[in-house]
């Protein structure tokens, strides 16, 4: 491992590149206004603080709902900044029945003044929600985490993953602590033989 | 601008958690068919679009480490979204090409590729407050298409109908080596 080999070279140049592109990507979004994923339009964290040079403009609100006659929302977890919606409970997109005290919603709508909301579009989501996504999506990571592991393996001549030998998995988990390296043991040959990912011709 | 966050938008952009399990089983799904279509590609392969359709969300790392504690810590400004695009997808794939070995790295390529776009595809028709989705052609451009509003990231009936799904294509693909012959595991 002293001396790279030459195929090494070139395969830590492409990946400075790409590392350079991807943090310049980052850099850049983070410098120029619009986010590719945060909303085109102003949001709480703008407007709460001076909801008077927003009024007139389409914004976004997140918030808790404080009151439901007529909806007002909190947009910060101190009560503060409120604005009443008008329309949330008809414009709500994702549930059926009015809103309740202390569901969360984001009303996407025109400031008609510096307390009020004309809303366009509600959305509602419950807390209990995110804790079954964090769940779920901690099993599909570990799936494809496990999927891998078993799939595939780490060169280390190469120092790069290869897909494992797939003739048999069973026999192969049986001996896979006995001497899986010595039948690996010319790595540039594996790839003919009958496993995972054969060479493209 | 960005980078103040107040705690309760901070609250509900931690409930922004993608669902995750869908696009994998999405990806286990559109995978398993093509290993029934080409029989070279093997569970190994099976995976490598699973990985391609969580690759967007690991924009999620912002979880993490948000995007202005970031831009604290580098002094500049920063945000971790453009993972969450075509332009990142495209990077990110490459780079994770880079992993495999160089025989590998091709297939790889449009296997994390496939499996991308189906991430971004089903992103896209997600329900969002403002009836826009992302602009997931960043940086080529900034449009953002009319969201699908099919379905919250948080409902769980998406995950459901695609791991029926997943069930599915994995019988038939049982069946289907069954049918050929050709034994390996199918149980991944």
């Amino acid at each position: 491992m002293q001396s790279l080999p030459a195929g090494q070279r070139g395969r830590i140049l492409a990946a400075v590149v790409l590392a350079a592109l991807l943090g310049g990507c980052l850099l850049w979004a983070g410098a120029t206004p619009g986010d590719p994923i945060d909303g085109a339009y102003p949001d709480e964290v703008e407007v709460t603080p001076a909801p008077e040079s927003y009024v007139g403009e389409q914004v976004s609100l997140g918030g808790q709902v404080v009151d439901t006659d007529p909806v007002v929302i909190a947009t910060r977890a101190s009560g503060y900044g409120q604005f009443t919606l008008v329309g949330a409970d008809e414009r709500l997109q994702n549930a059926d029945g009015p809103l309740d005290e202390g569901d969360r919603v984001t009303a996407f709508g025109t400031l008609e003044d510096e307390s009020t909301l004309v809303v366009e579009r509600t959305t509602t989501r419950q807390r209990a929600e995110t804790r079954y996504m964090l769940v779920v999506s901690a099993i599909a990571g570990l799936w494809v985490a496990g999927r891998f592991v078993r799939g595939w393996r780490f060169d280390r001549e190469t120092l790069a993953f290869v897909p494992r030998a797939q003739s048999s998995e069973a026999d192969r988990r049986a001996s896979r602590d006995h001497g899986e390296d010595d039948r690996r043991a010319n790595p540039s040959d594996h790839p003919v033989n009958a496993d995972g990912g054969e060479r493209r011709a | 601008m960005r980078t103040r966050r107040t705690t309760l938008s901070t609250l509900t952009e931690a409930s922004a958690v993608p669902d995750l399990l869908t696009h994998v089983l999405v990806g286990y799904i559109i995978g398993t068919l093509l290993s029934i279509r080409y029989e070279r590609l093997r569970p190994a392969h099976v995976t490598l679009v699973m990985i391609g359709a969580l690759s967007p969300d690991f924009v999620k790392i912002q979880l993490l480490i948000p995007d202005g504690l970031a831009s604290a810590l580098l002094g500049v400004p920063f945000s971790w979204s453009p993972l969450h695009t075509l332009g990142g997808s495209v990077l990110v794939i490459a780079l994770g090409s880079l992993l495999l070995a160089p025989e590998y790295r091709a297939q790889a390529i449009v296997l994390f590729a496939i499996g991308a776009l189906s991430h971004h595809v089903l992103d896209v028709l997600l329900m969002t407050p403002t009836g826009e989705a992302y602009a997931v052609f960043w940086p080529l451009t900034e449009y953002r298409p009319p969201a699908g509003g099919l379905f919250l990231s948080s409902d769980r009936w998406p995950a459901a109908v695609a791991g029926l799904g997943a069930a599915l294509v994995w019988a038939v693909a049982r069946y289907s080596e069954g049918a050929t012959g050709t034994d390996s595991s199918t149980i991944d």
